[in-house]
């Protein structure tokens, strides 16, 4: 007995793993979206979606989706959000995928059927009604469509697609008819033959999409993926899969069928991508995992092994922090991987792929390698430490009283970003050498231990120092570009007082990751109220909105494991007594406020 | 404002959008680089947007015979590190941006069309793209062919050619400078108030002659030291209110 119902428990695994629609997606699809409807569904009902009045609207004009917005754009949020409503099975996975065949490029969107007299209703509202819907019925399914969208449903599943019949299908078969073409009395008569003509395409286009699907060869769809079967393993609310493999047609716009594709291959192959993306109670993930093929990734690890040095957070200023963006790598492999690439991707360019290929071996080998990753070292951080007023200078002219023109340089307070740019650098005589030609050219001028960045279109000036200043400072091997004076003349040797610096969470931050972002939310819109305001009462609405639903937002990366590069998003809400998806809708609420006004 | 459209107008409104190019897919560094660059970019621009502060100069040497010589200068310095942030995107609040190149190759074209009008010489543009500040200058051989030229130059530009009309006339020693109030409906379209985007921005006319002034009609005109000149000095926002008028007859001695 203990035996027949563990079979049958197998049994009715693999049955139920049959039954998930992957099985309906096909293979070649350029990117997959696995949507957890029942994840989704859940959140939204705890957020009380139904209250809000942008989905109120969404709900009424279910009519209007076959003529309105795309698939992706509205219908798919609005069905999942509420799929109990519409009869979508929250049991299963839905999926959302793009796929572009010779005949027909679409976006579809299927699910399971839970309530078949929800969906029928559905249809029948979208359907009826409409001008210029076309009904058939295929095999083990019917459908429905016009110029935009089509429907395909039988009693277990529904797919809407988003469609375009590519511009030159069909192009060289009318080349090749046009020996046999028929003799038509007038210009009507052709026309009228031609649009039949068109029309039916259309059609058998449209029911090779829907055969593609509803009646799919299992060998072709997307369930036979091992990268996929792997992918969708994890849960998500949302998974985004995109097979790199597929994606290697894009290089045919560049290079035709000529180009010879082993180097790409070696690029491409096994390379894929992927996203799992989570609503979280308090934060918004996006976990983002990119798998190389083994060409690349040694060359990646090798890359990614670089460090931020610990010198360029002396110069970061902490206390009104709006956000930063950097990068570490090893220089010379993070070079080196991009020149293979390059190279593998130039080569097999038709009839230049060589001369180009051996254009990039020359420089190679005339560059000096030693020097230039002496002097680069890898790390680099932007960040943007303050809005405030800085002194801005600019141009206007006075009038005597003859009313002749004379040019004059005025000054006015303006509401500016304070940024600083910083690098590791090495190689003192080489930075020395070109500090001196910058200098030489008037585009730095040398003052008390740092250098003040000149435009070139003031050179010719009078009072040269014109418009918004920028300096450059060299200390501690760290390359400083900001438009803070007091940073490279105060604080350039010693760094800013520890008061001033960041706070240990964005050190560690820095520390623990070698490509890093983060945002602060509040800095942002504080600062910019007045701003914002000049904007309009709407846009002030919804940054005030934003401001109080948006703490910060962080990218951490790149870990990596075996072929697998993983770096992560996060948009941490503010306000633990709301749920972050709620948060998120009363942004979405006062967005179509705003439009409705 | 006819003006302002006439020069502003071509260099910004009537750019079309962007084709956008087919782009290949960037690997996943990339990419999120660029977007969060874009966003520091947006940022930069947002801090700025829109918000006027330019000042348009119009300024015309005429002569006895009806000849001369005009100047039309868009001065945005004052806006500069605005429109710094914002010509670095794509496209702002529904807006598109156009390109430098673009703007250089509207500007060239736009010279080779008055180079081949009747009557008009010597056409000149000068551009600061420190500073943003653009000059138009070009000499005619009668107040008549210049109010033509404009005619058919800006009758190829869809946005600028309703707000075209004879702005300049010249006989028996007297010159005027015409205005029609400009209906500012179209306007009520865009996301941005039109009055903050004029507000700052300044217009200033400025008419030289040979010969001395005798009667100026529009208080609004001053009158130079030498009689030889008139200015009129008003804001975009009064002209928009009308509250001002350009509308002016100057005779001479």
């Amino acid at each position: 007995m203990k035996y027949f119902l563990s079979l049958c428990l197998l049994g009715g695994t693999i049955f139920s793993l049959a039954q998930d629609l992957s099985n309906h997606v096909p293979t070649l699809s350029k990117s997959v979206f696995v949507i957890d409807a029942a994840s989704i569904h859940e959140k939204c009902q705890k957020a009380n979606l139904e209250t809000f009045e942008f989905f109120k609207e969404l709900k009424e004009n279910t009519d209007k989706y076959l003529t309105g917005s795309g698939v992706d754009n509205a219908l798919v949020p609005m069905l999942v959000a509420n799929s109990h409503d519409f009869g979508i099975s929250t049991s299963d996975f839905s999926y959302l995928f793009t796929r572009d065949r010779d005949s027909i490029n679409y976006t579809a969107f299927i699910f399971k059927i839970s309530n078949e007299e929800k969906v029928n209703n559905l249809i029948k509202t979208m359907v009826l009604d409409e001008e210029g819907i076309e009904l058939g019925i295929g095999e083990g399914f019917e459908f429905a469509y016009n110029d935009k969208m089509i429907i395909g449903w039988n009693s277990r599943m529904v797919a809407f697609f988003d469609y375009r019949i590519p511009y030159n299908y069909g192009t060289w078969e009318a080349v090749e008819e046009t020996t046999t073409e028929d003799y038509y009395e007038n210009y009507e008569d052709r026309y009228e033959a031609l649009e039949k003509e068109e029309k039916e395409k259309k059609a058998s286009s449209i029911l090779v999409a829907l055969e593609e699907i509803f009646n799919p060869n299992p060998k072709h769809t997307i369930s036979e993926n091992a990268h996929f079967k792997e992918v969708v393993n994890k849960s998500a609310d949302i998974i985004f899969f995109v097979d790199g493999f597929g994606n290697m047609n894009v290089m045919n716009d560049v290079f035709g069928t000529r180009g010879t594709v082993d180097g790409m291959l070696s690029i491409f192959a096994d390379n894929y991508f992927y996203c799992h993306i989570n609503m979280n109670d308090n934060d918004i993930t996006a976990a983002y995992t990119y798998h190389v093929s083994d060409v690349f990734k040694d060359m990646m690890m090798a890359a990614n092994k670089g460090k931020f040095n610990k010198n360029l957070f002396k110069y970061i200023d902490g206390q009104n922090l709006i956000g930063y963006l950097g990068m570490a790598v090893d220089s010379e492999a993070y070079y080196e991987m991009v020149m293979d690439m390059y190279s593998k991707v130039m080569s097999s360019m038709p009839r230049y792929g060589e001369v180009v290929s051996s254009g990039m071996d020359i420089y190679n080998i005339l560059l000096d390698e030693d020097e230039v990753f002496d002097f680069i070292k890898g790390d680099a951080l932007f960040a943007v430490t303050n809005i405030k007023q800085f002194d801005v200078t600019y141009t206007s002219y006075e009038y005597d009283d003859d009313f002749n023109e004379h040019e004059i340089t005025k000054t006015k307070q303006e509401l500016l970003p304070e940024y600083v740019f910083l690098a590791s650098i090495g190689n003192e005589k080489l930075r020395g050498k070109i500090i001196e030609l910058l200098e030489k050219s008037e585009l730095l001028i040398q003052k008390e231990g740092y250098y003040l960045v000149l435009d070139p279109y003031n050179s010719y000036r009078k009072d040269k120092e014109n418009g918004m200043l920028h300096y450059v400072a060299i200390e501690n091997d760290v390359l400083i570009v900001t438009n803070d004076v007091e940073l490279v003349s105060t604080y350039r040797e010693s760094g800013l007082p520890k008061n001033r610096l960041m706070s240990k969470e964005r050190r560690s931050h820095l520390k623990k990751n070698n490509y890093v972002g983060y945002w602060d939310s509040g800095n942002t819109f504080s600062k910019m109220t007045d701003e914002m305001k000049g904007m309009g009462q709407d846009f002030f609405s919804i940054m005030e909105e934003a401001n109080a639903v948006i703490e910060n937002a962080t990218i951490n990366g790149l870990s990596s494991e075996g072929n697998l590069f993983s770096a992560d998003l996060k948009l941490k809400m503010k306000g633990e007594e709301k749920l972050a998806i709620t948060h998120l809708l009363e942004l979405a609420e006062s967005i179509y406020k705003m439009q409705v006004k | 404002m006819t003006l302002y459209i006439e020069c502003f107008g071509i260099i910004l409104a009537s750019v079309k959008l962007r084709n956008k190019s087919k782009k290949l897919k960037r690997n996943l560094r990339v990419s999120s680089t660029c977007k969060i660059l874009k966003f520091y970019l947006l940022l930069a621009a947002i801090t700025a947007v829109l918000s006027g502060c330019f000042d348009f100069v119009e300024e015309i040497k005429l002569h006895d015979n009806g000849s001369g010589a005009v100047k039309y200068k868009l001065n945005l310095s004052k806006s500069k590190t605005k429109i710094g942030g914002i010509m670095l995107m794509d496209s702002i609040r529904g807006f598109p941006v156009p390109s430098k190149e673009k703007i250089q190759k509207k500007l060239s074209e736009m010279k080779s069309l008055l180079n081949g009008q009747e009557g008009i010489s010597n056409v000149k543009i000068t551009e600061n793209w420190s500073e943003y500040i653009f000059q138009l200058t070009m000499d005619f051989e009668h107040v008549n062919k210049l109010n033509l030229a404009l005619k058919k130059t800006l009758a190829k530009e869809e946005k600028a050619k309703k707000y075209v009309y004879d702005a300049y006339s010249y006989s028996e020693s007297k010159f005027s400078r015409n205005y029609i109030a400009q209906d500012y409906n179209e306007f009520s379209q865009w996301k941005t108030d039109v009055s903050t985007v004029l507000e700052g921005a300044n217009l200033i006319l400025i008419h030289r002659f040979d010969e001395p002034i005798v009667s100026k009609e529009n208080a609004k005109y001053m009158l130079s030291k030498n009689s030889k000149s008139v200015m009129f000095r008003a804001s975009f926002l009064d002209l928009k209110e009308k509250k001002v008028t350009l509308q002016n007859t100057v005779s001479l001695k």
